[in-house]
């Protein structure tokens, strides 16, 4: 004898599972906007008051009411490019050896490394730079660019201390290193074997393969790995918050110290909400830290797009 | 047993509720009552100076084991935090090394700020080849144009002047600052805005102040390691830290021309001087600094306080809090308590206010 239970319908089952996951999905998008709501409402006073020049403006004196956050943010995007330009090459390399060239024993080792470099807590990294990055900077590295740079105003060290710019984008690097390095992996092993082979039948080298084959198809992917690299990059707090110095300055050199967005939000937010206008003047630099990753991720899209037209929204990785 | 832990689980919960009190008070909408967070019967939360924490640290252990009913808990987050945690009732007890300024006040009438003990803060320094016995001479002055960036090396003659017996290398001077808003930060501005002109006019008195020149920390222990670990440093912590890490400490030129050391009892001649000299406001809303004329009185002492909520939620609320604080002005103020953390004694002399300001605690 069976027994028909409505709610064991397929049909049925079907579209509750789709209605449960649509609301699923309605709850992301609302997380987003309520945040960005709650950040722009917050900000509202500071951004009336101040205006435009917030964003122009070098000095950042609370007990005066004077608001500007261009040293923080000149800070942050100093650590994060610095970060990037570090990171970039390295993880690029590092990506390629792992999918093209490394031996199949060493290749699940060296993953499962890669991958657990990428659960370090941050502030692990932060203990671990001011322990090592910090002295080494400070007694080899200063040293010989103030002996040998001098001339060079970027390279200029203006305090021997080893704390700065150079430390926190360094360790910065070393954190986003494994997202880029196996996003690259990943992004590369999605290549078909048929396109490698069809250019290997060519008698192209392998490097000539990965080079114009691999690497471009896998484009998309390792550019999503920049990108997740940046996001992490651009927040990251409290490993910079160790060791850049913490000084509202904007950094002349590499070796300036300086302070980035999030630090200073770390440094004094429990401390700003004393003061309506001073709290909403760091909510405005959140708000800053907010744009910045979203207009990196809309313009990278866009010209990635025109790069390698249109390709990027057929694929897997929302690039791929 | 049981119930300790499962007290220490209800404060971890007041703190997680106090994280979500704080991003609330933003606003400045979020006017008035405990945002959300009751503090469990029997349980005094006591959070802010670093400076102070050593001292509540012990009064928390001791108070307990009299009255093994009541739990404190302490924590050290930065005076700035305590003010305004205390302020939104988040906390029973904000620790700070900062007074109730008027502006603090105007925009938290319902706060009192009681006065537990005497601290300073004291300039240290990390100088190769100079003893750490030596207690270098440095006026205020001198310290206020380091950190303006108008002396920048230690081989300016200023340093030999004052101290013709030690040879200071040619070497840059690394300014070290607190990053977080910080008590000791307001006390030592307080002395540099009461001895230069400069800084009075450019910088101010803050807890957080604009710094002109140098690099910021986070918390006196980050200061403390930032300027032992970095030949030519400079940097300022309250006394029991230089107690503790055996650091380097400059005697500072007072207001009778005298280079005092901070010490228990330089910080107490301070204070029993100020009083004696009597215009000291009854809400002790001054800094010991300058204007104090004892020959052996350093010149950067300060009262600790703790801010309270005038208005306590309920009459058990403000019985409890007030007996802790009672307990800490009376048997608290013993030497066993408070010197070895580096803290001198309230004074007598100040009693008869500071029980005026308790008793505005309902």
């Amino acid at each position: 004898m069976k027994i028909s239970i409505p709610i064991l319908n397929l049909k049925y089952k079907d579209d509750l599972y789709r209605l449960i996951l649509s609301l699923f999905v309605l709850g992301i998008i609302a997380i987003f906007f309520v945040s960005v709501l709650v950040i722009a409402a917050y900000s509202y006073p500071a951004v009336i008051r101040y205006g435009a020049p917030f964003l122009w403006v070098k000095t950042w004196n609370p007990p005066m009411e004077i608001f500007g956050a261009l040293t923080f943010i000149a800070g942050t995007l100093f650590v994060t490019f610095l970060a990037l330009i570090f990171s970039v090459p390295l993880a690029l390399g590092i990506g390629v050896f792992l999918q093209e060239y490394c031996p199949f024993f060493l290749r699940s080792f060296l993953t499962v490394i890669i991958e657990m470099l990428a659960g370090i807590p941050s502030v692990v990294f932060g203990v671990w730079g001011v322990l090592t990055i910090v002295p080494w900077l400070r007694e080899s590295v200063e040293p010989f660019f103030n002996a040998y740079f001098s001339g060079i105003p970027f390279l200029k060290v203006e305090e021997n201390i080893g704390y700065g710019i150079l430390a926190a984008s360094i360790v910065v690097a070393f954190m986003i290193l494994p997202i880029i390095a196996s996003i690259t992996k990943d992004s590369l092993s999605a290549v078909p074997d048929l396109a490698k082979d069809g250019a290997l039948a060519m008698g192209a080298t392998r490097l000539d393969v990965i080079k114009n084959v691999s690497l471009p198809y896998a484009l998309s992917g390792i550019y999503g790995g920049i990108v997740l690299g940046f996001g992490r990059a651009v927040g990251e707090t409290i490993a910079v918050v160790l060791l850049i110095g913490n000084q509202a300055i904007v950094p002349k050199s590499l070796f300036s110290v300086g302070y980035t967005i999030s630090s200073v939000l770390a440094n004094t937010f429990t401390f700003a909400v004393i003061s309506p206008i001073y709290a909403s003047a760091e909510v405005e630099l959140a708000l800053i830290l907010l744009v910045i990753s979203l207009l990196v991720n809309i313009i990278g899209r866009n010209i990635l797009n025109s790069v390698i037209g249109g390709r990027l929204s057929r694929s897997q990785f929302g690039g791929g | 047993m049981k119930v300790n832990g499962f007290k220490k689980i209800l404060g971890g919960v007041a703190a997680m509720a106090l994280v979500a009190g704080v991003s609330f008070g933003a606003s400045g909408c979020a006017k008035s009552g405990p945002a959300g967070s009751k503090t469990p019967a029997g349980t005094i939360t006591i959070s802010g100076s670093t400076m102070l924490y050593p001292l509540n640290s012990v009064w928390a252990v001791k108070y307990h084991k009299i009255h093994p009913d009541v739990t404190v808990s302490v924590a050290g987050t930065g005076s700035g935090f305590g003010i305004s945690n205390a302020a939104n009732g988040n906390i029973s007890i904000g620790a700070s090394d900062a007074y109730l300024t008027k502006a603090f006040k105007k925009q938290y009438p319902n706060l009192v700020n009681i006065p537990v003990a005497l601290d300073d803060a004291q300039v240290i320094y990390n100088i190769p080849g100079i003893p750490n016995s030596a207690n270098l001479k440095m006026t205020p002055k001198m310290v206020a144009d380091i950190y303006l960036g108008k002396i920048t090396n230690w081989n300016d003659p200023a340093f030999k002047k004052l101290n013709p017996r030690y040879n200071f290398p040619n070497l840059h001077i690394f300014v070290v600052h607190r990053a977080d808003a910080s008590g000791t930060t307001f006390d030592f501005t307080s002395l540099l805005t009461d001895t230069s002109r400069e800084w009075a006019k450019k910088i101010g008195i803050s807890l957080s102040p604009a710094w002109p020149v140098g690099s910021g920390y986070l918390g006196s222990d980050a200061v403390v390691a930032a300027v032992k670990s970095t030949p030519g440093g400079i940097g300022y912590v309250g006394l029991g830290w230089v107690l503790e890490y055996h650091l380097s400490s400059a005697a500072l030129l007072n207001k009778a021309g005298y280079f005092v050391v901070g010490s228990v009892k330089s910080i107490a001649a301070a204070g029993n001087s100020a009083l004696k000299e009597g215009n000291f406001p009854a809400d002790f809303d001054k800094s010991i600094v300058w204007n104090v004329s004892a020959k052996d009185a350093y010149p950067d002492s300060n009262f600790e306080f703790w801010m309270v909520k005038k208005q306590q939620p309920d009459a058990a609320a403000a019985k409890s809090i007030k007996d802790l604080i009672k307990w800490a002005l009376g048997p608290g103020q013993s030497k066993k308590y408070t010197v070895p953390t580096g803290f001198a004694p309230l004074p007598k002399s100040v009693m008869g206010n500071v029980k005026k300001l308790l008793n505005q605690v309902q």
